[in-house]
């Protein structure tokens, strides 16, 4: 049986930091697939043993289409697998091709720091 | 597809190793700022001067009074200063501000300069001809003369003790100077003092064992 993977947020883990060719994306645009902005990476969820980013905490701009607005005092939140993004350094962008912003609604919020078990599965699914 | 890595910071260097940086800088500063200046070293004595040459330059079997017997007289010597120096200068104050030169020059001597009376009247001798040594024209030589008296009294007591009689004699001397050099009378006064201070100067400036 494999050892489950312990993810951790990067500002928990003050002897980390990006490797050289790595940027550091906390604070960027996130945009879809039309380029539209969808929201801001938040932080950046890490696997500390492999030494990689695995999620972006992404916070959605209010207002979008068909998205609830969330409870008073918080974020509507989404999770995005790296592997599923492209990275404009120049532009300090983060792209999301899948995604718009009349799509993101369907797209599992994030709503608590703890995954569920099935919680990849769903963003795979959401991502097709 | 994108691909973010991250790795481990790089240790800082401890802080132990920069306390002591530290602490070696500052020794090494510390050493340039507080070594002594070669200018105290004691040096070779000046040949030159109303007094005899010193003591270390002497063969250790001399004996002492051959040598004071080739001193030239002080009395002669002060009048010849004298007559060298402008006439603002007084002949006396001429001869003292000479004579701590030579003085200073003793009390460096390696059995004398760690004696701390000696150093506190040395101190209180340098401070008394300070003003002199300026120029001042009313300064009175008076602090100069005791200043001078009682360095040689400590130089006295320190490795001296036959000359008790007279480095007591001379300090008496000292303090019934009027501290001018005005009238024919205080010149007298302080040529003979000076005289005194000289001749008590060379005996100082040979080793103790040679005078005993």
């Amino acid at each position: 049986m494999s050892q489950p993977t312990i993810v951790r947020r990067m500002r928990d883990l003050p002897d980390f930091e990006m490797a050289p060719n790595s940027p550091d994306v906390r604070g960027w645009l996130v945009r879809g697939g039309d380029g539209q902005p969808l929201g801001t990476v938040d932080e950046l969820l890490v696997d500390p043993e492999a030494r990689q980013v695995l999620y972006l905490n992404v916070v959605l701009e209010a207002g979008l289409p068909h998205v609830p607005p969330p409870a008073p005092h918080t974020d509507h939140r989404i999770l995005l697998p790296v592997a599923a993004v492209n990275i404009d350094t120049e532009g300090q962008s983060v792209f999301v091709t899948q995604l718009r912003r009349d799509t993101v609604a369907a797209y599992p919020p994030f709503v608590d720091f703890m995954l569920p078990p099935d919680f990849e599965a769903s963003m795979q699914q959401a991502l097709g | 597809m994108a691909e973010l890595h991250i790795q481990p910071k790089k240790p800082a260097p401890s802080p132990w190793l920069l306390v002591i940086l530290a602490v070696v800088v500052l020794g090494v500063a510390a050493y340039f700022f507080l070594r002594p200046d070669p200018k105290d070293e004691p040096s070779a004595p000046a040949t030159s001067g109303p007094t005899a040459p010193v003591a270390d330059t002497l063969a250790p079997n001399s004996p002492a009074a051959e040598s004071r017997a080739a001193v030239p007289a002080d009395n002669d010597s002060v009048t010849r200063q004298a007559a060298a120096q402008p006439a603002a200068a007084s002949p006396a104050r001429t001869v003292l501000l000479e004579m701590s030169a030579t003085l200073t020059q003793l009390v460096d001597r390696a059995d004398l300069r760690d004696d701390a009376s000696i150093r506190e009247q040395r101190d209180n001798f340098t401070s008394a001809t300070a003003r002199l040594a300026d120029g001042d024209p009313n300064a009175s030589l008076r602090p100069g003369f005791v200043a001078a008296a009682s360095l040689l009294q400590a130089v006295q007591q320190k490795g001296y003790p036959n000359l008790e009689a007279e480095t007591n004699k001379l300090l008496r001397q000292a303090n019934q100077l009027s501290g001018h050099d005005a009238t024919p009378a205080e010149q007298a006064q302080n040529k003979e003092y000076l005289a005194q201070l000289s001749e008590l100067l060379n005996m100082v400036s040979y080793p103790a064992k040679d005078i005993l």
